[in-house]
């Protein structure tokens, strides 16, 4: 099930908020979890038996971790921990990639294919396979108890909002709300503008801009002229964040509503001035991720410039492996973890020389060539692409895709850079974080219910053609 | 009191998400329904297979999307924003031009390329096919005529024929090579002495001479006035054709209205919240001029939707003893008897009608008569005898055909009949297709030499040994219309031809 379906909108999402608002705050985290399984069990059936065996594995492995003060077997259970944690998600992510190239190398020494029955990917597996990662190293570093109850340790992995796509929450950032949470009914109000933001945003900017995108990049990339290939491309860099800060937007709202404090995933990511910024600003969750659990366990900063380097490097590269089993994934990542060194090698001081906003120009010029390694799977294409981009072949363009498409562009992007503007910088704190005052809410919720109507008409309208038949 | 403002206001949004449930689930606030055909989805029955493999979440799915509670109001709204916003609408259909010209988007591929395309891609075997049914339908004429029965076709233009200047521009079609049934019908029609009415050439001739509008911009039919002149030319056409007084119309004093219903049926599935603003259009009322010696005919019509406006505007049952509407020769409106073309005996039908008018418009032209021609074609030579004895073959034909015959098993199986009869149904329906098949004389431009000797008609009835005095009797009824009409319903009631009811 996802957020920006009907049967979740129109069904799933007012019988929960019922059911967990008329239930004692004893029960809540009872109802949270039965209806968090409802939401994984109804879109992935195959897949729920496995989310749970697995999690109640690891919450006992980690309980054990805990009472043991033998330090070789709190590494071994530790060990242990992690591997069921990620054996799934190396097993079900990347069997098949693994299992393809090993195929290849195979057939390349004229050697037999290795047979393979396809695994499927069950989804969410990335994000709850990270949080009980933070779960067992924080407990294990010490930073925090483990869970008392089984219950409350399947809550935090499989809580609706945050399981299919982050944001990725920190055990020890949410534990003392899952314990015990206060409820401000304000906070519920913010919490439900802010999913209707997020709905907003992946409806009526990323669904609409993506539907096109998807058209272009499915004809003959060869021969796009250059201008077609900058739109389509700047598309797909809206896109991409309209639809996940949206989702994300979204599982924050839900949480606020619920009671819970989700970190934020997005702090307008294309006003960053360099790479380095932009992932501090971009996907955040999984970057504190990544340098919590990796790059610091690694060396980190605290090693030779050479060895810091590789580190950040490897970790770029990693990070685009862990977003699709896939060599476009990891040569993303690795594009990345190359701008990011030469950042450190100095670019960075050229950046600070030319100034903010030539900065920013640049930074996201290289974020997009980045975005179509990302998007176009098959590296050919991709490379075809590109070309494309800079073929500066702009004869044969046309405005050909429609009006909704280039004004829902425009008013993306100027969402997305409005956060350069002092004005934008304003607006942005009042929406998003300030509490509202009563008249505050009386002009931002006759908005929130117009917006939840007009997504509706919007989801709705895709394939609603009725035909002609009439009679009287 | 903050706090208790906050309450209220987030219950108040729970409750209006829960509305919203209860709306999904009963629908008991009547909002104005969306126009246009859907066909909307049932509730998926929930079993551990359909679960399993995510068809029930899938049909739930399309459930609520098509029961959303006030899915009226959020799908009006949002098109009217991408109307306002953008002038282009979500519905497939519809096509916007210039200044507001709508256009159904198969016209429009009918003028950029053909609507040929849809059926084939080849000229030379559409031309084949259009070929075939030519000599059909002038088969049908023929011996429809032997039993003073007439058959013509109406052809009708469609709004990019008429109006090509405010269409859209051509995005997608690259074959404009495609033939044109229109083109080919009408250039055969003449050569073998078919009955039609080409009202292409009339609208192309009346366009910017008369004072109201032939299409509205916001229509894909004729406008309501147009199809009003045009009824009037067909009454008078039918008189010439069967040599007959039949009820003609009167068209009142044009006033001037703002477009309605049928003449803004394209506007009606944008389904917007506002009305588009368009020009007025003239209207007039249609009365039957009253005439005692005028006969009540029997008139079928078979074809597509243009058909509607004459039952807005013209009052048929003032001029026809029954008007039965075969739309693509499948539903039958206006016949308390029959609503399908599946319940109807051919025969018995053929020799009741008076009149026989295939209605088409050049979009659907390629397929003129749905199939009507080609079984009228076997029901006229032959009787159901002999029908049966070719369909036993076809029978036979198909058990031979393990995957054929499984497939009839499979049918029978869902619409809970016998084989047997699925089997007999199949071999009819595989006839009727295509006659010529199985019938050696049918096959050709030559007149097939067998008739069904069932079909009763004038001819049969030996005049010689019909009394002086009854053969008198029979004329002075014909020449009183009123005498002639209570038969024809008596007749109707029987199901008998009126000539045989004259008789006794």
């Amino acid at each position: 099930m996802v957020f920006s379906s009907n049967v979740f909108l129109v069904f799933f999402l007012p019988i929960f908020l019922i059911c967990y608002f008329i239930s004692p705050k004893s029960w809540r985290n009872i109802i949270l979890l039965l209806f968090s399984i409802v939401f994984y069990a109804y879109g992935a059936p195959d897949f729920i038996l496995l989310l749970l065996g697995s999690t109640v594995i690891n919450y006992y492995i980690v309980k054990w971790m805990y009472k043991t003060d033998n330090q070789r077997f709190k590494k071994l259970y530790c060990g242990l921990a992690i591997t069921v944690s990620l054996g799934l998600l190396v097993y079900f992510k990347y069997a098949n990639f693994f299992v393809n190239n090993f195929n290849a190398i195979l057939s390349a020494f004229g050697l037999r294919a290795f047979t393979f029955t396809k695994v499927l990917l069950p989804i969410g597996i990335s994000f709850f396979s990270f949080q009980s990662v933070t779960y067992v190293i924080d407990t294990y570093r010490g930073n925090n108890k483990p869970m008392d109850r089984l219950t409350d340790y399947v809550l935090y992995i499989i809580m609706f909002p945050q399981l299919i796509a982050g944001p990725i929450v920190r055990y020890c950032d949410i534990e003392g709300e899952i314990r015990q949470r206060d409820y401000h009914w304000s906070e519920c109000l913010q919490g439900f503008y802010r999913f209707i933001i997020g709905l907003s945003k992946k409806i009526l900017i990323a669904d609409v801009i993506g539907t096109q995108v998807d058209t272009i990049l499915g004809g003959d990339l060869s021969i796009m002229n250059s201008g077609t290939a900058w739109i389509t491309i700047a598309a797909y860099t809206m896109q991409l964040y309209f639809d996940f800060s949206g989702y994300s937007d979204m599982a924050i709202g839900l949480g606020k509503i619920m009671g819970f404090h989700f970190p934020e995933n997005f702090d307008n990511p294309y006003n960053s001035a360099s790479i380095t910024e932009f992932w501090r600003r971009w996907h955040i969750t999984l970057g504190a991720f990544m340098r919590n659990y990796l790059y610091i366990p690694l060396g980190g900063n605290r090693c030779s410039k050479s060895r810091m380097y590789f580190n950040l490097w490897v970790v770029f590269l990693l990070s685009g492996f862990w977003h699709g089993a896939n060599w476009n994934f990891i040569i993303w990542g690795a594009y990345h973890g190359v701008w990011l060194v030469l950042e450190r090698m100095g670019l960075s001081k050229f950046y600070e020389k030319i100034g903010k906003i030539p900065s920013v120009i640049i930074t996201f010029i290289i974020a997009m060539v980045g975005w179509a390694v990302f998007r176009i799977e098959n590296l050919n294409d991709a490379w075809t692409f590109i070309t494309r981009l800079f073929a500066f072949d702009f004869h044969s363009f046309e405005w050909s895709h429609g009006p909704q498409f280039y004004t829902t562009l425009i008013v993306a992007m100027a969402f997305a850079f409005v956060g350069l503007l002092p004005f934008g910088k304003k607006l942005i704190n009042l929406v998003f974080y300030t509490d509202f005052s009563i008249k505050q809410h009386l002009v931002a919720w006759p908005i929130a219910i117009f917006m939840l109507l007009f997504c509706l008409g919007a989801l709705n309208s895709v394939g609603f053609s009725p035909f002609i038949y009439f009679r009287f | 009191m903050k706090k208790f403002f906050h309450k209220t206001l987030f219950i108040t949004t729970i409750a209006l998400m829960t509305l919203l449930t209860v709306q999904t689930l009963t629908g008991f606030i009547s909002l104005k329904q969306l126009k246009g055909a859907m066909t909307l989805s049932k509730m998926p029955k929930l079993t551990y297979n359909s679960y399993v493999d995510n068809s029930f979440q899938h049909g739930f799915e399309q459930y609520a999307k098509d029961h959303l509670g006030f899915r009226e109001w959020a799908l009006r709204l949002y098109n009217q924003y991408v109307w306002s916003c953008y002038h282009t609408n979500s519905n497939s259909w519809v096509l916007v031009g210039d200044d507001n010209w709508l256009y159904e988007s198969e016209f429009v591929m009918d003028h950029y390329e053909s609507t040929m395309y849809k059926y084939t891609d080849d000229p030379e075997v559409m031309k084949e096919t259009f070929e075939q049914e030519a000599l059909r339908l002038w088969k049908v004429q023929e011996l429809l005529k032997e039993h003073d029965v007439h058959i013509f076709v109406n052809m009708i233009p469609g709004k990019d024929v008429i109006f090509p200047e405010h269409l859209p521009e051509n995005t997608e079609y690259f074959e404009p090579d495609g033939i044109h049934a229109y083109d080919y019908y009408k250039k055969r029609f003449d050569e073998l002495g078919i009955n039609y009415i080409d009202n292409v050439v009339v609208f192309k001739n009346l366009k910017n001479k008369v004072d109201y509008q032939l299409f509205t911009k916001t229509g894909t039919h004729w406008s309501n006035i147009a199809s009003d002149y045009v009824f009037d030319s067909i009454i008078n056409y039918m008189e010439v054709l069967g040599n007959k007084n039949i009820t003609n119309i009167k068209i009142g004093e044009k006033y001037q209205a703002l477009t309605r219903e049928p003449d803004d049926d394209l506007e009606q599935l944008l389904n917007l919240t506002f009305r588009i603003k368009s020009e007025p259009n003239l209207y007039a009322d249609v009365t039957a001029i009253n005439d005692t010696t005028a006969i009540k005919p029997y008139f079928i019509t078979i074809g597509d939707s243009y058909y509607w406006n004459f039952v807005y505007n013209i009052p048929l049952d003032k001029i026809f003893v029954k008007h039965p509407y075969w739309y693509y020769n499948s539903t039958i409106y206006f016949d308390s008897e029959h609503s399908s073309t599946s319940e109807i005996d051919m025969e018995q039908e053929l020799m009741h009608a008076d009149f026989i008018m295939l209605n088409y418009c050049t979009v659907q032209l390629y397929k003129l008569g749905n199939f009507f021609i080609a079984k009228a074609l076997t029901h006229l030579c032959y009787d159901k005898h002999t029908i049966d004895s070719v369909a036993e073959n076809v029978i036979n034909v198909i058990k031979s055909s393990p995957e054929w015959y499984q497939s009839i098993v499979e049918k029978a199986q869902n619409n809970h009949v016998s084989v047997e009869e699925t089997l007999y149904n199949d071999a009819i329906y595989v006839i009727n297709l295509e006659p010529e098949k199985y019938f050696e004389e049918l096959k050709g431009d030559k007149m097939p030499l067998s008739r069904n000797k069932d079909l009763v008609k004038t001819s049969d009835v030996n005049i010689s040994s019909i009394p002086n005095e009854l053969q008198n009797m029979i004329n002075y009824i014909y020449s009183d219309g009123n005498w002639l009409n209570d038969l024809k319903i008596k007749a109707e009631k029987k199901r008998y031809n009126a000539r045989r009811t004259g008789k006794y």
